[in-house]
């Protein structure tokens, strides 16, 4: 793990988080930030695809049930526009069916709420891979 | 004065009582006038008052025989006082003398004779006058004139005649006077006499009048008293027949009744027992047994029974005391009886005397009600626990956002610590916030164990804001899984509601779940829904009103009517008893649940509960 951290301090990449609870933002930046990487957090999918960031992002970590555009809906959306954003999909709705629309829109990973740390932190660096 | 007889001397002339013929015809003619005159003197007379007579008399004589003095004294025939008046010729004036000296004259010549002559003074020169006296009477009138006169011849035969004659016509005109006198008088009593009897006729006809008046009054009050009679007469036999008639309604009650009367002694044991139509109950046919003779709640209830023999030791009355006996079959019974007191013209007490009847059905009644009640309180709580199911992914995802934010938190502080020169101020935040996630998760995890909790239904004082915040964070994330914008508007001065906080939690979360369930398959732009609570101040205090508002699919005119209905429902799989839960809940609160449909899209439920100032009021439902 201290040799998976130290790759991941040297990591310049953006991870973008998108969750309409300002608390899991909040722990979400605090987890990645602690293992080096370098965190944006948006509080919808509207706020994410405004932001000049987007566009820069290595990785999107992503909430599905938000008021306004929810989650599969960014999804399908980055899909259409081309983007090419590895998406970590976590979720409180974990149920299968949701599961295979994220996966088939694009997602490269499906955590459900809560979730385990290492969990999360593989699936970025593995989307982060790709 | 002196008057002097004289005596008419033979010598000096004739006797004068012959009256012998003139010789001329001037005399005789004069003579003949003087006759007519006098005869006409009583037509001239006639009908003049007796005490005019005298003067008129002494007029004729004086003018007549040519006298110096005339004097006349008559006895009234009226029966005053003598009539007495004289005529002094050419001196009207010595009347009074006149009367005098003639007056004496003829008091002292009493009877003379008849041809006697008689001196007296002149009342005027004092000389001798030759006078004669001729005495009046007929048929009891008295009285006397005399007549006087200077000539020496005096008087002649033909004026002792003519004195005489005048005299006579002088007493039938004083005898006509004093009958027109009595026959005025007379006539005047008869007339006095007979205005007497008519004054007595119509005193009589009064009297007739007043005493035929007094017998019909009379008459008339007899029959007045007599009718009163009569309607007293009848009175008194429709009183004794009502009565009667009461009698036998009371006893008739009494015995078709199922309440039962009765009768205890100063001793409280039954002494008498009205018939009843459903006999064998507890405490027929008790009579000298005691109440709690019979009672077989005395041992269960101790404290009930010490309080009422307490009244009756106090001599108080009581109602609606229950208890439970036994009926002839051995089934059980409850009775329920009030009394009141007897005491006698002394005060001395001398019993009670009441009603019991037999409330059994009404205790069964009761009972299966507060079961019915229980099992109601049940029904809402597993109908709480199948919404709570409905809510299961959003009571997750509360938990889960909170477990989820503590994890990473968690892992972070774990990476600082395990670096060389560690991150302790981010630790610190990251730790608080771990503390912060807690709390939420275990208050999401207290509103629903509250929610699932078999608790009695409480009565307290609710604020129907906090009861809104309540249930906001179970029912958030499903509102905003669908999309949902929710737009709350709280007045901060809603009333304080009386009633249980979680059932009043249930029945808002069941609203707020109708929403989102007509709400989530609209049109994006209509998901919305408005929670508004509002104070409505009316004339019977304030309420505290809120409203569910959504602009979802609606609802039909016929479903309107079945809303509140228990099992009805438009969702697949539903039970159709949160809306009819919600609205007995709210109807036991003395509150109202009505739902409108909205002018443009989808509808709004309101509830309506009674705020708990000013206490007391029995206020009325808005509408």
């Amino acid at each position: 793990m201290d040799g998976q951290e130290r790759m991941d301090r040297h990591d310049t990449r953006v991870v973008s988080i998108v969750d309409d609870d300002a608390s899991l933002r909040r722990s979400l930046r605090n987890l990645l930030t602690s293992v080096g990487f370098r965190v944006e957090t948006f509080a919808s999918a509207e706020d994410f695809l405004r932001s000049v960031q987007h566009e820069a992002s290595a990785c999107l970590v992503l909430d599905l049930r938000m008021a306004g555009m929810s989650g599969l809906d960014l999804l399908r959306h980055l899909a259409v526009t081309g983007s090419r954003i590895p998406v970590v999909i976590l979720t409180a709705h974990g149920d299968d069916e949701t599961r295979q629309r994220a996966l088939e829109g694009g997602a490269v990973a499906f955590l459900g709420k809560p979730f385990r740390a290492d969990d999360l932190l593989g699936a970025v660096r593995t989307a982060l891979a790709t | 004065m002196e008057t002097t007889p004289e005596r008419s001397s033979s010598s000096l002339e004739p006797p004068n009582h012959v009256v012998t013929l003139p010789r001329d015809t001037a005399t005789l003619r004069s003579q003949l006038r003087d006759l007519s005159a006098i005869l006409a003197l009583p037509a001239v007379w006639s009908g003049r008052d007796a005490a005019d007579i005298p003067e008129a008399v002494l007029e004729v004589l004086s003018s007549m025989l040519r006298l110096d003095l005339a004097y006349i004294r008559a006895a009234d025939p009226a029966g005053s006082g003598p009539l007495e008046t004289a005529r002094v010729q050419g001196r009207p004036d010595l009347r009074s003398r006149g009367c005098e000296l003639a007056g004496l004259l003829a008091q002292r010549t009493t009877n003379p004779d008849a041809n006697q002559v008689l001196v007296l003074p002149d009342p005027a020169t004092g000389e001798p006058l030759r006078a004669t006296r001729i005495a009046l009477g007929l048929a009891g009138h008295t009285g006397v004139v005399i007549a006087a006169s200077r000539r020496s011849s005096f008087p002649t035969p033909f004026e002792r005649f003519l004195l005489q004659s005048i005299i006579t016509q002088a007493e039938v005109a004083l005898r006509n006077a004093a009958l027109m006198t009595a026959l005025h008088h007379a006539l005047h009593c008869e007339q006095v006499a007979r205005a007497d009897a008519e004054a007595a006729n119509r005193a009589k006809d009064l009297l007739n009048e007043e005493l035929e008046r007094r017998v019909v009054e009379r008459t008339g009050q007899l029959s007045l008293v007599n009718q009163e009679l009569r309607r007293e007469v009848a009175e008194r036999k429709r009183a004794e027949e009502a009565l009667r008639e009461s009698e036998q309604r009371f006893r008739d009650y009494a015995e078709t009744s199922s309440d039962w009367l009765w009768e205890t002694g100063p001793d409280h044991r039954f002494t008498r027992i009205s018939r009843r139509a459903t006999p064998g109950i507890g405490e027929a046919n008790r009579v000298g047994a005691t109440r709690w003779e019979i009672a077989t709640d005395v041992e269960e209830e101790p404290e009930k029974w010490r309080v009422h023999v307490a009244a009756l030791a106090a001599h108080e009355p009581f109602r609606g005391f229950m208890y439970r006996t036994v009926l002839v079959d051995g089934s059980e019974a409850y009775v329920a009886t009030s009394g009141k007191p007897v005491f006698d013209a002394d005060g001395r007490f001398r019993g009670y005397r009441g009603v019991s009847s037999d409330v059994t059905a009404a205790v069964r009644a009761d009972q299966v009600e507060k079961a019915l009640h229980q099992s109601q309180a049940e029904l809402a709580r597993v109908t709480r626990v199948t919404t709570l199911g409905e809510l299961a992914a959003s009571i997750a995802h509360e938990v889960n956002q909170p477990l989820a934010a503590i994890g990473a938190d968690a892992n972070a502080c774990l990476h600082w610590l395990a670096a060389d020169s560690p991150d302790l101020d981010s630790v610190r935040e990251a730790l608080t916030a771990i503390v912060k996630d807690g709390d939420r998760a275990g208050a999401v995890i207290s509103r629903v164990r509250t929610l699932l909790a078999r608790s009695p239904v409480a009565h307290e004082s609710c604020d129907l804001i906090d009861v809104i915040r309540d249930v906001l964070p179970l029912v958030g994330p499903e509102i905003g899984r669908h999309g949902i914008l929710l737009e709350a508007s709280l007045a901060p001065d809603l009333p304080q509601v009386m009633g249980d906080r979680t059932q009043l939690q249930q029945v808002l979360l069941n609203l707020l779940l109708n929403a989102v369930e007509a709400t989530r398959e609209v049109p994006p732009v209509r998901r919305r829904m408005v929670v508004r609570a509002t104070a409505d101040r009316r004339d019977d205090g304030p309420w505290a009103v809120v409203a569910v508002e959504d602009a979802g699919v609606g609802f039909g005119e016929a479903e309107e009517r079945r809303l509140f209905e228990a099992f009805y429902t438009t969702k697949p799989g539903g039970l159709g008893m949160g809306l009819s839960i919600s609205r007995s809940i709210i109807d036991s609160h003395r509150g109202r649940l009505w739902a409108t449909a909205n002018p443009d899209h989808g509808a709004t439920f309101h509830l309506a509960l009674p705020g708990t100032n000013p206490p007391g009021s029995g206020p009325t439902p808005p509408r």
